[in-house]
């Protein structure tokens, strides 16, 4: 019995040793890192990157099984263990033009107190896909990149803030992904987990265990002193971007025939969306397992409401397929472009939806699952509402442009239109005012840019001329100008 | 009875040797029953009246003083004389009117012209039925006389007067020795026994002497210093309960969830600890701390009981109770046994059921290797541990060829079909053999085989509504063996027992799920075979010093657990298409070795006039090694274009593998796989002083522990808790009557977290697949336990008990909501809440209501009333959205009754029993959610047994008569609900 516990004291001080080698030793890329091994120019990630550590443009990186930036998706019970955390963060910088391939079981995950900094170029975009094969169109053949911060989240059911029920503030909320993906959160609503701009990330989405899948691009807790801005996901198999809580801001997102939802912000996420351009599988009749892919899905139902979800997004063009009109076997099963539902809030500007079966649906939330209790002045059985302001949105949709209710506050255009799309993805004329722009003020002073049309790229943009255009996954927007019109 | 005078003469000359000097015997009746608590003085010398109502003096010749008190007050005074050193003297005192009668009787031993004689007679009770027990065997030692107890379990002897010891053997209730029974010339001296197959022996019997006995009845619960319920193989046997865990549903707050795990008192697996023979039970889930009750077969348990009170000699997480359990001893007769039972379910048998395409061997509940993980894939994949990457670079990934290999070492067995549903059959036989020089050996085998199934199962959670089907096949296979050996002062024995308990689970889910529009058809194939075996060597030494008794027990103990699940799968079709990320094949095995040594020693003595002490110490070592070792398989599908709808067996064709369609991966996490130890020292001291009416006990229990938790390919996860704890507890017994008995207690008692439940990973429930996220940070709950009890005893068989408990838990651990989000919310985490007070009233109660020549009747129950609230951590509070909610598990009201009718004249018996459990919670939930309930319900059972003749019985039994709904809820809303149908099982016992 003693001898074991002796043994346990040397494990867990060699594992305090390595977590600690951050701080010691800076020098980048020394060979002798346990976390990499390289044969030729191909290099394989695995385990804990426990120091500053660069990719560089000139290897193939291999991620292999669960390879996590940093030690901070362990538990922390105080403040000293928060700031322990950020001590000891570490920083995987991405050269630009990197291509990192991930393995069946590859995933990234960068834990709170750590940084991805992967800055690409319209040029020499930054490219995650698996080693499986050489396109970049398979579903699920990696798992994807998560991003854990110190950001606030709120649990579902109402459950409020994580960092509420202790003296320090401090949460530890498990995140989805599999056993790996440990705890995130936090009461920091500036933090920085870094920079993606002009990154790519395909084909991921694959089963983590059991009853898990990853998406594209995860960012649980994260804050918006991080900067994500040109990110293409093309090709997952779950959704292209989902936020858990935080407040981190994305701007210019390309979502590319992903297989579930695109852009899916739930649990408390307070922040602003502006330029995305989603856009379902153009050749795929039907989504895979139980992926039901909307353009936009904001937050849980009923039960797993999130009062506190707020969402401002602006300029966002949404383009379906026939994969978002499958019908199962009792006929249902015709997504909308958008759900907003669950008691959230949530504004949007100068967007429109094209090629779905309804265009825009909103939910409120039986909170108990129980038809008997109704709240004050709601519909029967609806405990809390959502708030949904519609400026200037448009849709081109089979059936319906509100699929239950209406808005709870429409502004300029609202409605059916007619919609015409051109090779640069932007409406072939368009011109709209917007009398108050009200970002979601998460602290970080987002200020939407002012635009004056509808959709993610101004009418009479050349194609070429298009902020999308270049560095995006090579063919991922041909043929938008006529998808579903 | 007629007596042998050679034997007579034996007898006689054996107390002629025994006593030397001249005794005086007194004994004190009033109203013909024992007067105990009394103090006789002779000669200024005051001794108490023992239990067995006699008091014993020396003497010598001349004019002796004799006076009585009671509590100091004095009650009369007498003289007698006798001549010489050699005389003896007999005192038979009747208290009348509060005035003392002497009846003297002066003579010397082996000087009378005619041995007087005098009698033993006496009665056996059950404790279990509270009937007769006939077919005893009573033999008095020193003697060769014996007899054997009647059919209304009476049994007398004629003997000369002395000291006698007096043994009581029978098959059921085990071996029970009355030492010191003294008879007197011209009296008859009561010995009434109660007797339990539970008590092996810890318990000390009533004996009192005239012809009316007052305090026979449950005269084990009475006698123990703590508050204890029996259930014996009698009683099981009445009940119909074919497991301990059916069994135990018929004790007092005693309830029993899913049919395998106790809850006492309120209080579920965490706050019970359970012992097979004095050594801690493994258990066979590894998820859960308790231990499945129904692993053991009425046919090997001799007998259970459950001391719901802490005392120092039980393990220190005895707060609910402690589930104590012994198998079968060694036979007291030569003889065997053959039974076979025929079953058939109302809903069950003879319908169509889920079956699929299993092994050779599955009756005997062994796979034949069928389900077993094919060698090439264990072995690319070190047992699923590895990652399958398919890619290029043979330095990575694995070439299409070796995937396509793997692929189809698969055995391509999905689908469920129907079959038809067989009628339940099993067997058993038994021997026993006595050989010279105090050796037996007793073995039995027995096997079963049962169909059941959930009907017109049904859900309706949440807008997920639709139906299943759930069937399982048991087959149970035991073998049993022990050898004793018994002499004056010793005994041992060796126990062997192999248990094996094999569920084939297939069960066929389809729902419509309406906030996803979607149709879900799920499929679970699993196969578990649980094993234990296990071999036990224990011994029991006497010996005597003048008025002390020591008793020394010891045992050392091995055993291994097994539970093998080969070959799980289990998957789910959206909407006719195969959701290939729900596929898993999953192959499991967990092996637990457990090694234990205890000793235990008890000496009770008479020190002094007005004490009797009894003092037990002991300690054990305890030693759990357990192993988990788990793949998990799934499939990827490699091209978009490849078929995703028939069957499952259609889509993962061999073709679609070597088409590159379908790849199998594997999914193992790096917690799956995990090696725990749990190690234990643990002393103990405790007294207990007979004053006058009141008893004593005060004791502590000293705890060391060490849980140690080690994952092979997650060594950050890796746990450890150690432990150092002393639990004191202190009672008191008061008898302010000989009907009208009290008793109060006090103790402190731990609740330890779970092996896995420190976990600092993410873990997946192996029965729901739900995350549970482990707390590094649980703590041992502290509990305070306080008792109090009245009983009162109105007839020789009749009482009613009424008991008042509160327990107040610090840092209660709960299964709770965790804080998390995404798909990681559908689980549960495990958290140190405030505090958890329950307060319990319990009534239990037994009265006759017939009772003629040929036929009696008896009405018997109890009913428990707990209130048990949790105060929640800030956490769990913010979560579930309440301060406070009941305890997990815990019914407001328990109750049960039954309703006893034997023909005695023609050997039939017939038993209703009706139990019944309140709403109690099985799921917390999160936010305005409501908590998940299972609905109350009331259950019936028959239990019908006809002794054709001496060698054969019938026995038939009815149970879950009126087919209750199981339903669960939330806010009054039902969820899941589904029926089981009645059983109804015909067994023949032969008896050769």
């Amino acid at each position: 019995m003693e001898l074991k516990k002796h043994y346990l004291a040397l494990a867990v001080l060699s594992a305090t040793l390595v977590g600690c080698g951050g701080d010691s030793s800076s020098s980048s890329n020394d060979s002798a890192d346990s976390f990499v091994s390289c044969e030729n120019d191909v290099c394989t990630l695995s385990g804990t990157i426990d120091e500053d550590y660069t990719l560089t443009a000139d290897k193939t990186w291999v991620l292999s099984g669960f390879v996590k930036v940093g030690l901070g998706n362990g538990g922390v019970s105080s403040a000293a263990d928060v700031q322990a955390l950020k001590d000891n963060g570490v920083t995987l910088t991405v050269e630009e033009g990197t291509h990192v391939r991930a393995l069946n079981d590859g995933v990234l995950l960068v834990t709170r107190g750590s940084k991805l900094e992967a800055v690409g170029t319209p040029a020499a975009p930054i490219t995650f896909s698996s080693y499986q094969d050489d396109n970049l169109d398979g579903e699920g053949e990696w798992g994807g990149v998560i991003i854990q911060g110190f950001a606030p989240q709120y649990g579902v059911g109402g459950t409020g803030a994580c960092f509420v029920g202790n003296t320090d503030e401090v949460c530890n909320v498990q995140g989805e992904g599999g056993t790996g993906v440990g705890f995130y959160g936090g009461n920091e609503p500036a933090d920085n987990s870094g920079t993606l701009k002009y990154v790519r990330i395909a084909e991921g989405g694959k089963v983590a265990g059991p009853n898990n899948e990853i998406n594209g691009l995860t960012l649980q807790g994260v804050g918006h002193g991080t900067t994500i801005d040109y990110v293409q996901v093309h090709a997952n198999l779950d959704d292209g971007i989902e936020w858990f809580g935080g407040t981190v801001n994305v701007t210019h997102a390309v979502l590319t025939s992903n297989d579930d939802d695109d852009i899916d912000f739930d649990t408390g996420y307070k922040g602003n969306i502006q330029f995305a351009i989603v856009r379902k599988n153009p050749t795929k009749t039907a989504p895979s397992g139980s992926n039901d892919p909307r353009g936009i899905e904001a937050n849980s139902s009923d039960a797993e409401f999130v009062r506190e979800t707020e969402g401002a997004l602006a300029n966002i063009t949404i383009v379906g397929s026939e994969v978002n009109k499958a019908e199962n076997s009792k006929g249902d099963g015709l997504q909308p472009g958008m759900r907003l539902r669950g008691a959230l809030t949530a504004r949007l500007y100068n967007s429109l939806v094209l090629n779905f079966d309804d265009c825009v649906r909103i939910d409120d939330a039986d909170t108990d699952e129980n038809e008997a209790t109704t709240g004050t002045g709601m519909p029967t059985g609806i405990d809390a509402v959502s708030d949904v302001t519609l400026t200037n949105v448009i849709g081109s949709c089979d059936d319906k442009f509100y699929a239950k209710r209406d808005a709870d506050h429409e502004n300029g255009t609202v409605g059916a239109a007619t919609i015409d799309l051109d090779e640069a993805a932007a409406l072939t004329s368009s011109t709209v005012s917007v009398t108050t722009w009200e970002p979601v003020d998460n602290g970080s002073g987002f200020a939407f840019q002012p635009t004056n049309y509808v959709g993610a790229v101004a009418p009479g943009t050349a194609e070429a001329d298009a902020w999308w255009y270049g560095w995006v996954i090579e063919g991922s927007m041909d043929g938008i100008e006529t998808q579903g019109e | 009875m007629k007596l042998n005078p050679i034997l007579l003469g034996a007898a006689s000359a054996l107390f002629t040797v025994q006593v030397m000097a001249g005794q005086a015997v007194f004994y004190v009746t009033e109203e013909g029953s024992a007067v105990r608590d009394l103090a006789v003085t002779v000669d200024g010398k005051k001794k108490l009246v023992s239990s067995s109502g006699f008091v014993v003096f020396d003497i010598e010749n001349g004019d002796h003083k004799v006076e009585l008190s009671q509590y100091g007050e004095w009650l009369g005074e007498f003289n007698f004389e006798t001549e010489n050193s050699q005389q003896n003297a007999e005192v038979q005192v009747e208290m009348l009117g509060g005035e003392a009668m002497p009846d003297i009787n002066v003579y010397t031993p082996g000087q009378e012209q005619v041995v007087a004689l005098g009698q033993i007679s006496g009665y056996l009770q059950s404790e279990e039925t509270g009937g007769p027990v006939s077919g005893a065997r009573v033999t008095v030692e020193g003697t060769e006389l014996a007899v054997m107890t009647d059919n209304d379990g009476f049994f007398s002897f004629e003997l000369p007067r002395g000291a006698y010891d007096v043994v009581v053997n029978h098959p059921n209730y085990g071996k029970r020795d009355v030492s010191g029974i003294r008879v007197m010339g011209n009296v008859n001296t009561g010995v009434n026994l109660t007797m339990s197959m539970s008590g092996d022996g810890m318990i000390e019997e009533v004996v009192a002497v005239g012809s009316y006995i007052p305090s026979t009845a449950t005269a084990q619960e009475r006698d123990s210093s703590a508050v204890l319920d029996a259930i014996g193989a009698e009683q099981m046997a009445r009940f119909g309960d074919s497991s301990a865990a059916s069994a135990l549903t018929r004790v007092a707050g005693v309830s029993v969830v899913g049919g395998q795990f106790a809850v006492v008192r309120g209080m579920a697996g965490r706050y019970i600890s359970a012992t097979l023979n004095g050594s801690p039970m493994p258990s066979t889930d590894p998820m859960r701390r308790d231990v499945p009750l129904d692993l053991f077969p009425a046919s090997v348990l001799g007998g259970i009981d459950i001391q719901k009170t802490f005392t120092a000699d039980m393990p220190g997480d005895s707060t609910g109770g402690a589930i104590r359990m012994s198998t079968k001893g060694m036979p007291d007769e030569d003889g065997s046994k053959a039974t076979v039972t025929l079953g058939l379910n109302t809903r069950t048998t003879f319908s169509d059921v889920n079956g699929y395409e299993g092994g050779e061997y599955d009756f005997m509940g062994f796979d034949d290797g069928t389900r077993e993980l094919p060698s090439y894939a264990d072995s690319l994949t070190n047992g699923g541990r590895d990652s399958i990457n398919y890619c290029s670079n043979a330095a990575l990934c694995l070439t299409p060829d070796q995937g396509v290999e793997l692929s189809k070492s698969f055995e391509n067995i999905y689908n469920v079909d129907q079959v038809q549903a067989r009628p339940e059959k099993g067997f058993s036989l038994s021997t026993g053999k006595l050989l010279d020089s105090g050796v037996g050996l007793y073995g039995a085998f027995s096997y079963k085989d049962k169909w059941s199934a959930r009907h017109d199962a049904q859900v309706d959670d949440g807008g997920v509504y639709g139906t299943y089907e759930r069937t399982k096949r048991n087959i149970d296979v035991a073998g049993y063996f022990v050898a004793g050996m018994e002499d004056e002062n010793s005994s041992y024995s060796s126990k062997t027992i192999l248990l094996r308990k094999t569920d084939d689970t297939i069960s066929t889910k389809s729902v419509y799920d309406d906030s996803k529009d979607q149709q879900v058809d799920s499929v679970l194939l699993q196969w578990v075979e649980r094993q234990y075996l296990g071999e036990q060597i224990s011994g029991e030494h006497i010996f005597n010093s003048g008025d002390t008794e020591h008793t020394i027990n010891w045992r050392a103990g091995i055993a291994q657990t097994t539970r093998y699940e080969p070959d799980r799968r289990s998957y789910q079709f959206i909407n006719e298409n195969i959701l290939t990320g729900s596929l898993e094949r999953r192959y499991s095995e967990l092996t637990e070795t457990a090694m234990d040594l205890g000793l235990d020693y008890k000496m009770e003595m008479l020190a002094g006039d007005d004490l009797y002490i009894r003092m037990k110490t002991g300690f054990m070592v305890s030693n759990k090694d357990r192993e988990v070792t788990m793949g998990r398989f799934g499939v990827q599908r490699l091209n978009s274009d490849a078929s995703q709808v028939g069957t499952l067996e259609e889509i993962l064709s061999d073709t679609a593998f070597e088409n590159y369609d379908y790849a199998i991966n594997t999914l193992t996490t790096e917690t799956d796989n995990y090696d725990a130890t749990d190690e234990m020292l643990a002393g103990y001291l405790a007294g207990e002083v007979d004053v006058a009416s009141v008893t004593m006990i005060a004791g502590a229990r000293m705890e060391s522990s060490t849980q140690t938790l080690e994952y092979p390919d997650a060594s950050a996860s890796d746990n450890e808790l150690t432990s150092d704890k002393v639990l004191p507890m202190a009672g008191m017994i008061w008898r302010a009557n000989d009907e009208l008995q009290f008793r109060a207690s006090f103790s402190q008692t731990i609740s330890r977290p779970g092996l896995t439940e420190r976990s600092a990973s993410v873990q997946y429930d192996p029965e729901t697949d739900d995350p549970l996220q482990g707390n590094p940070d649980l703590e041992i709950s502290d509990i305070t336990n306080l008792d109090l009890r009245a009983e009162y005893y109105f007839s020789d068989e009749e009482n009613i008990t009424l008991a008042l408990f509160n327990k107040t838990v610090d840092s209660p651990i709960e299964r709770t909501v965790a804080n998390a989000d995404g798909s990681a919310a559908t689980g549960f985490t495990f958290r140190n809440e405030d505090t958890a007070d329950l307060s319990g009233v319990e009534i239990d109660f037994r009265k006759n209501t017939l009772d003629t020549d040929s036929l009696t009747g008896f009405i018997s129950g109890n009913l428990t009333y707990i209130d048990a609230e949790v105060t929640l951590s800030p956490e769990t509070a913010k979560l579930e959205g309440r301060d406070s909610r009941q305890l997990q598990g815990q019914s407001k009201y328990l109750a049960n009754l039954q309703f006893g009718f034997d023909h005695l004249t023609s050997g039939q018996s017939l038993t209703l029993l009706v139990n019944y459990f309140d709403d109690r919670i099985y799921a917390a939930n999160r936010g305005d959610l409501e908590y998940e309930v299972e609905r109350g319900r009331t259950t019936l059972d028959l239990v019908y047994r006809y002794d054709v003749s001496d060698v054969m019985t019938v026995k038939a039994k009815a149970k879950n008569i009126t087919d209750a709904k199981v339903a669960y809820a939330r806010a009054d809303q039902e969820i899941e609900s589904y029926y089981n149908g009645a059983d109804i099982t015909a067994s023949l016992e032969y008896l050769f």
